[in-house]
Formats: C-alpha cells, structure tokens, sequence
C-alpha cells in the first residue's frame, strides 16, 4: 500500500526557492569574456602556485592544468551552470578543500538548504543509521523531527545516497568524503558548488514513535554571510596565514544561524563565543574540563590564545578534553599558539614549504614575507626539489609569552571534519605528546596548507594575475604544511592525523549531547 | 576649471624658453590649454577664465622619480653600521636603533591601522616642496591613486592603463628576462632598483641580471656600483633599438651618502649620454622632497664633481629629464611645459632676483613655495594664491613659519574624506597606542571577505622595502607589545633633520646646512 507523501506547511523563513534563485541566475548569465578569464586565471594559479600540483597529479591521477586547456577550448556551447559546475568539478577532482572555484555573484554569499541536518551512528551490530539531529521548527510535520530515521533519499537507500553525496565532495580521503557527503545531503554553500540538480527531495523516514512516512522537503536559498549589506565570504580575503575549508566555515555558521540557541547565535561568527565554548563534567566524582574549538576562523593569534589560556587556568586539575570535531580550520598561528597554551613544554610548530615555480620565486621575490624560502625555490633550478625548504609561520612561544600553560591531562578528540589548521593542531597535540586522540573517524580530514585567495596574491603579483568577473574568486593552497618532531616532514595533506583511538558514535552520542563519546574520552585521561 | 596663470615662465621646453612675463593657460581638462608670452592672444576660450597674477617664477611641478611612500613619516635612520657595503647589509642591522623596530615596524603599524592618513601626510610633505609627481607607491590592496599628487606606479595617464611597472626588491633573473622584458616595447616603463650599494660590491651583478632590459623604457634607481663601462653598455642597448631614446638613471645622493657614503658616478653617467633625473629616497635615509634632494645633488656637484652639470642640468634632473622618462608610457609631458602637458605646475618666489630662475630654484626652499597645482588643481599654496586660483575645501598649515593652506580633502571621492587636521589626528591615534590599533585594523581585515575592489573594502598598504627580522610577529598577524612609533617625521629640512645630518659626519651632507639658514 502506497502512503500519502506530506510536506512542510510552512517554509523556511528569509529564503527563497531554489528555482526561484536560478531564475534570476540564468536572466543575467556570465558573459563569454568572463568565463574565459576565470579558466584562464584557474590555469596560471594552478600551474604557477598551487603547492600541492605533484602530489595530486600522482595520488589522483587528475591533470587539471589539461583540464582547463580543454575547457578553455569548449566554453561557449556551456549553459551557465553547466559552466560553473565544470570549472567547479576541475578543482573538486583535486580532492583539496583549500584549493577551490569561488563562484561570482550572485552565487557569493548564499547557501542552499534543507533546514535539516542529518547525523550519522553505527549500532551495536554495525549498522548505520542516519538520524534527523537538527531542523528549523518551521519545518517540523508529521513526525518529521529530531530524532526521525531517514531511510531513503528521492527513492535511494540512504546509506546509498550518501555514499553517491560523498563521491561528489572534495574530502581527500574516504572518511572525510562520507562526513562531507553527510553534511552536503542538507546543506551546499553555493559559493563553491552549483547548486542541487533537484528542486525538492523525496524522503523516506521513521517517525521517533517509528512510524514509516514520506514528505517532501524543497531546497531553499538563503543569504549565507552579509557586511555591510554586501554578500561576503567567511573568511577573510586578506588572511595570510590561514588553513581552511570555506565551505565548511561557511556550513559552520549557516548552521549556527539555523539551528544554535538564540543566546548563541547573538554573538558575531568570529568573536570568542562564535569559536569556542567550555563547561564542566564531572564523572564518578572528578571534575573535568571540557574545551570545544568550533573553528580557528579569528582575527589574531595572541587575543585567541589568551582566551584558551583563560579557560585552561580555570579548568580541573584532573583533565581536560580538547574536541575540535567540525572544526574547519582558520588561523594557522592561533591554532598553534593554542596549542602552546595547552602544553607546559615548547610546541614545535609544522613547516611550510612553497612549490618551485616560477609563479612561487616572483611571489617570494615580491613579499618580504616569504624572504626565508626564497633561496631553497632559486636553488631548485639546479636542486630538483619540488617544494621549497620548509620553516614554520611563527613561534608560538614568542606569540604566548606570559600566559599560563595548562598542565593537566589532555585528550584530543578529532573527526573527519576537523581541517587545515585543526589538522596542524591535531598534529601538534599528537607529535608533542600532549595526550591521546580519540578520533570519531580514523583520521582526520587531511588539509595541510596554508592557503590564499587569488585577491590576494594578485595585489603581489599584477602582472602574472588578472582581474576576475563579478566578484569570482579562487583559493588555492600555496604552502604546504609538514609536521615536526617524531613525523617529521611527514605532509598532512590527504594523510590526516591519524587517531590514537577510535570511537563510532551512538545514537546517545547523536541524539544525547555525546554522552558516550564523552565517556571515552575521559576513559583515555584517566 | 579653466585657469589663467601669469609670472615669469620657465618651460622646460625643448629650447628652454623664459617667457617673462609669460602666461600659462590652464584647461578644464587637466591639461595646458597654451604657455605664452604675455604679449600674445589668449587662446580661445579662456576670456572669463580666473587670471592670478603670480609675480613669481612658473615652472613645471617637480617629479621625484624615486621614492617609498610607505615609510615618509618616519624620521631619519641614524644606523650604527653606516657605512654599508650594500642594500642587504642594512636590513639585517640589529644593534640599536635596528631596522625592524625603528623602521619596519613603525611602518606596518601606520599603513594598516591609517592608510588614506599616512599617504595623505606624505604627499603633503610632498607638496610643500613642489613635488606634483612621486614614485614609490605602497603595494596596496588598490591602487592609491589620485588623492594630491601623481603617483607615478599607479598613475593612468593617458589611456586609462597602468603603464609602469616597479620594483623596488630585485626580481630574479628570468622573470627579468622572460616577462619583464618582452614588454618594455616602447610604450611602457620598468622602475627598478638595481646595483644599490658601494663600488666593486657584490650587487653589480645585478645589472648583468637586468641586461635584457637595457630597453627603452627602463629606469635604473641608484646604480651606485656601476662603473662608465657598465653606462656606456646599457646607454648603447637603449640607443641600438631607438637612437632617439636614452637610459635613465635615477640618483638620490643624499641617501646614498647615508647609507654607503658613496653615491653614484654620475658624471661618468652623463659622459656616456645617460638621462639623470633626481629621487629624494625614503624618509629613513633621504632628504624631504626632491626640491631638498637638488640642494644636495647641487653640492655635489660643485664640491665633488667640479661643477660639471649647469645649474640648467641640475633642475632638468627634477623636470625635463623625469619628464622625458616618463613620456615613454604617459604621452603628456609632466616636465616641461607646452601645449598639452599636464598641468602640473609649481610657482615660486623669485627670491634672488638676480639669480636666474635655474639658481632660484635650487636655492629655493619650502619657504619660497607659493602654489602647487596637480592636474590644473591647486592643492598646496599661499592663501591669497590659493583663493585666487579657486581652491576649496583648504585647511590651514604652518610651513617653516609661514601661513599656508593646504587641500587634502575631495568632497567628491569617498575615500578621501580625511581633512589636514584629520590626518595628523589619525596619524597621533596610532601613535598613542599602536598595538590596540594595530588589533583593531586586524579585527577590520579579518572581518572583511568581499571582493577587494569593492569601495566598502578596507585599504591595506604594505611596505615596498625589505622587512629585516620581523621575528614571530609579522606572520602571526602580531605586533611586538613594546612597539614605539616615532613622531611624525616634520615637513621641512628643519634643524632637527639638520642636526642629525651633522651627527653623521658625512661630508658630501654637511653643506645642506648651509641652504637652509
């Protein structure tokens, strides 16, 4: 017997219909001009500077400069999205968060969402289960709530489905494609990927009292970041310093608009409550510390660190958990100098190196910044080497000097969404012993760069870079992160930080504030 | 607005042509309508235009064709190590006062926490000294361009393009060759630091890196390592592709002296048909202005070199020849005045009557400056020129005793609405606290992700010059917590700049003194 399939009654609010938003796409298209100068800013930044160019030639047998020649050659028969979508998928294939097509307006600045999020558990027996942990109260209806079992998604098995959503995602390795595949179902920042194909999803889902029942739910677009009236990105153009996934800070604070305690969602992104938070366990009579770093996305290293070194001072004695799960990464040095603060001995930091092409030895030519790795990029003319000499961004004892160092026991818990800077300060905690890491993925999601915008570069490198249409943009991984004492110079692009500990999450964990998750946790600092 | 200037003209034209009395006609465009005798018609069109009686000298606004505007508030440099060998010597100088804390950072600070203030402090520093035209632009989130003077990296002359291509750092071998090269075709200029340091140093060899430049359209800065035999190689590339063009060579004695206690074999340049034109250097180790920088170079001349540039020579170093220079990329003349240059003009008190003009103004000093006009708009002057020749929106300024005005805000451009009192104030704020503003201007760059073009984004400028040990610091978006900013470096060749030009004991500087009584 067929059931009847339901739908929101209302919809979410401040959006707009997705067929709506492509509408007013498709009446102002990007002019054939500004498509030839993006594949060929694509080709120059991938050539030129991208670091990681060897390493994802061999690991994923993907050409992109090939790509882009060949693409270049066929631009104009190419509907608008269909345009976008291929210059997207030229840099989705090269499996780096950091390395992306920043699409132009009106692209920039909005997401397209579901208004739910789904989570994902293993039972007892190893089966997967994917729970509806997350919707805006708008959309609730017919038992579709917190705590609902999805089964299937417009007619596939979900378990299916994700996997397809994880093949189309750039993760660099499987764990962090399913997290990523997981998180897309719901929610596609359009800055970095066309949007859905579909206009609306067909779900399948058991009701938390376990009745089956079908809606469906429609994709709607919504202003994802806005300053001063105009669409912005997340993170800053300017950033020199920084590892990060936009896309995933963007997902970050869309769902921290949608779904965080109004309380919460009153404070900017970027201030202290937007990045971190702390509380208290206590657990057979000890207290423990419990530190959430939801990004490193912050305006400076020292103030971040002296914000960590607060909340560690007051911290129990007996332990404290460190969990930066989702956390998509942010500002290299305050990742590090957190680090710093948590750890009474000197934190060797990860090295940077920069590739050895042209594009990279006008660059450090050009910026006193890179004045330390401009001899080892001129000497790889008779060298060979494929990178530079690596050296570290900054000391992070000297950017911490004065504040308190936690001395307590330490555990470190990871995902695989924990990127770039949370990979280096997942490195950090591993290879200067701060504790165990307990991972809910076997590694982490493996982005080991430090990356910068084509703005950006190109105020040092005018007459290599042109300008972009419409506000377009790319970010590319220009030094490459090694890690220090025992691993080093071990790369932690698609490598990861592999977890000391494993735990599947549970359904208690999905649907109970983590409770077992937690449990292990202070099972390690014991 | 169209505009009628009348004194004794110095041209700069091609016969070097004293119109006294003469008339300078200024066209709504920005351009010289016509420069006339007194005797002869007006042109058509300027009969109710304003008419300011001069009584002065008019020459063509001076160029400074080398400089780094980043770092001009800050006061002279007193390094411990002079004399140094060459350009990478100093930057690691670490005995106080050491470059980073005494330059680099004081710089940093001033260009992300006050960009529109810094560079608006020092094109009036400019000004006061007759400069219309600077090179030396910070890199910059956007081009900075057109606040008072002309900034000759950024500046769009005639076409709407950029046609100038600088560095001040050296750039390698095969960039020069490969891409730097190719365009240097005739129609755009490559402004390069090259071979900056003491003769027989290791830094010659990077002329030999710059050789498949030696094109029309490079500009040589410093050149202070090269010998007559290295001139007459590059001046020989230049003329095998055009006989009619020439190499330029930019020289900037004070600052060579300074830091080396050497300067460039200029005589040898000019014996081998070099173009010399003068650059006053950075505020760290140059002089004011160029209008300072000719009281050196001329000196020199008469103390070191015999006297073998004409007083005539010596001012086409700050007009014609940088005039000529640029020409290659901009088309309108800056440096000599006629009909369709730019109107960029300078007028100055004749304050030797006896003296020819040439005299008066190398003699001159910032007292004798009675109007600047950029782009045919006054900017700087007296006020009774300035009111006569249409200014607004003027703020008063006190040069070297004297009441002056001064326009520093455009009503009509959103970036610049900073007054005169607006930018020391801006200037002081950072000083009385750099590292909260330093924060503050990170907490801006951070929270900005739009495009950098859009008008909301925020300026950043960076300095064009090495940064020396910035330590942990600079890439961790910190600021040393003891960080001290020096007080904005004074407008004029005043006794404390005067005083630590005796300090130094250098020769060739000591008879600056001497042109500032």
């Amino acid at each position: 017997m067929s059931r009847a399939v339901g739908q929101p009654t209302r919809a979410l609010p401040d959006s707009v219909g997705l067929a709506e938003f492509l509408r007013r796409v498709e009446a102002d298209p990007l002019p054939l001009a500004g498509r030839y100068q993006l594949v060929s800013a694509a080709r120059v930044l991938l050539d030129e500077l991208y670091v990681h160019l060897p390493l994802k030639r061999a690991m994923h047998a993907t050409d992109p400069v090939q790509r882009l020649r060949l693409l270049e050659r066929r631009l104009a028969p190419l509907s608008e999205l269909q345009f976008h979508a291929e210059l997207a998928d030229v840099f989705r294939a090269l499996r780096d968060l950091h390395t992306v097509y920043q699409l132009p307006a009106p692209y920039r600045g909005h997401v397209a969402t579901l208004g739910f999020l789904v989570e994902r558990y293993t039972d007892a027996e190893g089966a997967a289960h994917h729970i509806v942990s997350k919707i805006d109260r708008s959309l609730v209806h017919a038992g579709f709530d917190v705590g609902a079992e999805l089964e299937s998604w417009n007619g596939v098995p979900i378990e299916r489905a994700v996997e397809r959503n994880a093949a189309a995602q750039a993760g660099s390795h499987l764990d962090a494609r399913l997290a990523r595949g997981l998180e897309s179902l719901t929610l596609r920042p359009l800055r970095t990927a066309p949007p859905p194909d579909e206009l609306e999803v067909l779900l399948a889902y058991r009701t938390r009292g376990g009745r089956r029942r079908e809606t469906r739910v429609p994709w709607r677009v919504c202003a994802a970041e806005r300053y001063a009236g105009r669409a912005q990105d997340p993170v800053p153009t300017l950033g020199t310093s920084l590892g990060i996934d936009v896309g995933s800070e963007t997902a970050r604070q869309v769902k921290r608009g949608l779904f965080a305690p109004a309380q919460a969602r009153r404070s900017p992104p970027r201030s202290p409550r937007g990045v971190l938070a702390h509380r208290t366990l206590r657990l057979g009579g000890r207290s423990y510390g419990y530190l959430r770093l939801f990004s490193f996305n912050v305006p400076g290293a020292r103030s971040f660190a002296e914000q960590v070194a607060q909340i560690a001072a007051r911290a129990p004695a007996a332990g404290l958990i460190v969990d930066v799960r989702g956390n998509p990464g942010g500002h290299v040095p305050a990742a590090e100098s957190a680090l710093q603060v948590l750890s009474e001995r000197p934190v060797a930091p990860v090295s940077f190196s920069l590739s050895t092409t042209r594009g990279a030895l006008t660059l450090a030519r050009a910026h006193a910044d890179f004045r330390t790795w401009t001899s080892s990029i001129r000497a790889a003319v008779e060298t060979g080497e494929m990178y530079s000499q690596g050296f570290p961004l900054t000391d992070p004892q000297a950017l911490t000097t004065g504040l308190p160092r936690y001395a307590g026991p330490k555990v470190l818990i990871t995902d695989a969404l924990s990127y770039s800077a949370a990979d280096i300060f997942a490195a950090g905690f591993q290879d200067n012993a701060l504790g165990p890491v307990l991972g809910t993925a076997r590694r982490t999601g493996a982005g080991g760069a430090n990356v910068w915008t084509h703005e950006l570069l190109r105020v040092w490198l005018p007459e290599l870079l042109g300008d972009l249409p419409r506000g377009a943009g790319f970010r590319v991984a220009l030094r490459r992160a090694t890690r220090a004492r025992g691993n080093v110079d071990v790369p932690l692009e698609d490598l990861g930080v592999q977890a000391d500990a494993l735990h599947d999450l549970t359904r208690r964990d999905v649907t109970e504030h983590n409770q077992d998750l937690l449990a292990a946790a202070l099972a390690l600092l014991d | 607005m169209a505009l009628v200037l009348t004194g004794t003209v110095v041209t700069f034209d091609e016969d070097h042509r004293v119109l006294d009395p003469g008339v300078v006609y200024v066209g709504d465009d920005g351009r010289l309508a016509a420069v006339r005798s007194a005797a002869q018609d007006a042109p058509a069109g300027f009969a109710s235009a304003p008419r300011v009686d001069t009584g002065a000298l008019i020459l063509p606004g001076l160029i400074d064709l080398h400089n780094h505007l980043t770092y001009n508030t800050l006061p002279l440099w007193e390094a411990a190590g002079v004399p140094y060998p060459h350009h990478d010597r100093w930057v690691d100088e670490d005995r106080p006062p050491d470059y980073s804390t005494t330059v680099t950072w004081p710089a940093k600070v001033l260009a992300q926490a006050a960009p529109e203030a810094l560079i608006k402090y020092v094109e009036v520093k400019a000004l006061i000294g007759g400069t219309t035209s600077i090179q030396g632009a910070p890199v910059a989130t956007r081009p900075v361009d057109g606040w008072l003077l002309r900034i000759i990296d950024n500046e769009r002359l005639p076409a709407g393009r950029d046609m100038v291509m600088t560095a001040a750092l050296q750039l390698d071998a095969e960039e020069l060759r490969e891409v730097r090269a190719p365009k240097l075709d005739g129609t755009r200029l490559l402004i390069y630091h090259v071979a900056e340091g003491r003769a027989g140093s290791i830094v010659r060899r990077e002329f030999e890196e710059l050789e498949p430049c030696w094109r029309p359209g490079l500009i040589g800065v410093h050149g202070t390592a090269l010998t007559g035999a290295d001139f007459a190689r590059w001046q020989d590339a230049v003329r095998a592709i055009n006989p009619a063009e020439r190499a330029t060579l930019v020289w900037s004695p004070f600052s060579n002296y300074w830091l080396y206690h050497e300067s460039t074999d200029v005589v040898a340049a000019d014996r081998k048909g070099l173009r010399i034109a003068l650059g006053s250097d950075w505020a760290p180790s140059g002089t004011k202005h160029v209008l300072g920088e000719l009281k050196v170079a001329d000196a020199v001349n008469q103390h070191r070199l015999g006297g073998r540039f004409s007083d005539r020579e010596l001012c086409d170093m700050v007009t014609a020849n940088p005039g000529d220079a640029l020409a290659t990329a901009w088309g309108p003349q800056v440096g000599r005045l006629a009909r369709g240059s730019a109107a960029d003009l300078l007028v100055l008190a004749r304050h030797a009557p006896d003296a020819d003009p040439y005299r008066n103004l190398i003699d001159a000093t910032e007292r004798h400056v009675r109007l600047v006009l950029v782009r045919g708009r006054p900017f700087y002057g007296t006020p009774a020129l300035m009111t006569a020749a249409g200014a607004t929106h003027t703020d008063p300024i006190t040069v070297a005793g004297l009441r002056r005005r001064v326009a520093v805000r455009q009503p009509d451009r959103a970036d610049a609405q900073l007054d005169w009192p607006g930018v020391r104030r801006a200037l002081e704020r950072v000083r009385a606290d750099p590292v909260a503003a330093w924060r503050a201007a990170q907490d801006a760059l951070a929270s900005w992700g739009g495009p950098l073009d859009d008008p909301d984004a925020p300026l950043v400028l960076f300095g064009d010059m090495p940064e020396g040990d910035v330590g942990a610091f600079a890439a961790a978006g910190e600021v040393p917590s003891g960080l001290v900013i020096p007080p904005l470096d004074t407008l004029t060749h005043d006794a404390a700049f005067l005083a630590a030009v005796a300090r130094a004991g250098v020769p060739e500087l000591r008879h600056l003194a001497e042109r500032y009584p």
